[in-house]
């Protein structure tokens, strides 16, 4: 088995088995008894595809609305570092283990943090975006669209991994997609991966917004 | 009962327009005439700008920098520029005056080029699953726009996909080159 299919396998098992509804880990501390701090983050895109800029958009915007942390703008960041948005490497073959991000690239990552000071860095992918159609036999088709989502949140100075998602999630388009704009239906599967991740790490870290 | 067959044939057919029957370039300002010194470059996806910009040197008499060149010319290469689209997830959502034209003429200051060749790959997706028939493509789908310089007017567009290697990610040849080709046909400079 090359690395490639040995990796996607890990990664499936990962999706499958990875302990939340839906197809994986939504949001999951590395060492389910460290504290994250009510301090401040930065959402990164590993990717430079469409769906990734969308997502650390998404992720930003339900972070700062939700939580207590102080959230950079993805304005901001794109303004601090000039080649952004930058890809970040993933690691092919990874043992069973959730750290996606390539240790070579944690110098890239650190030199980014010295530019926007937060505490945290959260990166983020979208990968393998998805479309498949099916046409029933009484007529009409449909179409569903998957992408698999993964993050890795990093503490600073430490440069740590403290946290790691990889889930896959669906959207269908009904008969409205005729009124919708093009892309509506990843659009929403991506504003939804958002709050998923958005809903578990307020439970897990408690860093939710008193109301 | 014969619905889903027709479906896949429906998506086959789409797909061979997209890739091979449509036209992948055209002038938004004719006549085009070619200026003397004739040297290009892309931006985003630097996979397939590296492999546009081959297969336009082989087939037209443009003189194509080299993405080495443009990296050395253009600091932080490569740099998001505002792209002419609304969405691009699986097809891109065309909108020409979402470019940042600004943007684009600050690069070709640094370029000191005749005409720059920016093409956005926002999305490499993957429809339905592999069969025993055909080997599985994933596809990017490229928007691209050529400006004149100095001033930065635009002289042609095109919108198109590439299928790509699911397993080593390379860019097919053969789809990159029909590209190129039909853009030196329709500028006059095929070689």
């Amino acid at each position: 088995m090359d690395s490639a299919r040995y990796a996607y396998a890990v990664i499936g098992i990962a999706l499958i088995v990875g302990g939340c509804g839906g197809g994986g880990t939504v949001f999951a501390l590395k060492d389910p008894t460290y504290a994250v701090k009510p301090t401040s983050v930065t959402v990164i895109t590993g990717g430079s595809e469409e769906s990734d800029l969308k997502l650390a958009e998404y992720l930003t915007q339900e972070l700062r609305d939700r939580t207590q942390l102080n959230v950079i703008g993805q304005e901001e960041v794109s303004k601090a570092v000039a080649s952004y948005p930058i890809a970040v490497k993933t690691v092919e073959e990874n043992n069973g283990q959730v750290e996606w991000i390539d240790p070579s690239e944690k110098p890239r990552l650190q030199k980014i943090q010295s530019k926007l000071r937060t505490n945290y860095v959260f990166v983020v992918w979208s990968k393998r975006l998805k479309q498949t159609s099916y046409c029933s036999s009484r007529g009409g088709c449909s179409n569903t669209y998957s992408a698999d989502v993964f993050g890795n949140m990093l503490e600073y100075p430490s440069g740590q991994i403290v946290s790691h998602t990889a889930f896959n999630r669906r959207n269908s388009d009904s008969v409205l997609a005729l009124f919708r704009s093009k892309g509506y239906y990843v659009d929403e599967l991506l504003k939804k991966s958002a709050e998923d991740i958005v809903d578990e790490f307020i439970k897990v870290t408690n860093t939710g917004r008193g109301r | 009962m014969h619905r889903p067959s027709v479906m896949r044939l429906g998506t086959i057919i789409g797909l061979i327009l997209a890739l091979s029957g449509c036209s992948t370039f055209h002038l938004t300002q004719e006549p085009f005439q070619p200026k003397g010194k004739k040297l290009m470059t892309n931006d985003s996806s630097l996979r397939i700008a590296k492999s546009f910009g081959d297969e336009l040197g082989k087939t037209s008499m443009f003189h194509v920098l080299s993405q080495t060149q443009v990296a050395q010319a253009i600091p932080n290469y490569p740099q998001l520029v505002k792209g002419p689209y609304k969405s691009a997830y699986f097809e891109i959502d065309v909108d020409y005056a979402k470019t940042d034209v600004g943007r684009v003429k600050e690069l070709q200051q640094h370029l000191g080029v005749d005409y720059v060749y920016v093409l956005w790959a926002p999305a490499t997706v993957s429809h339905g699953n592999s069969s025993w028939f055909s080997k599985h493509y994933l596809v990017t789908q490229i928007v691209a726009q050529l400006f004149e310089s100095p001033g930065g007017k635009e002289v042609g567009r095109g919108q198109y996909a590439v299928r790509v290697d699911d397993q080593t990610h390379q860019v097919l040849s053969e789809d990159v080159r029909r590209v190129a080709l039909e853009m030196a046909e329709k500028t006059h400079t095929v070689k």
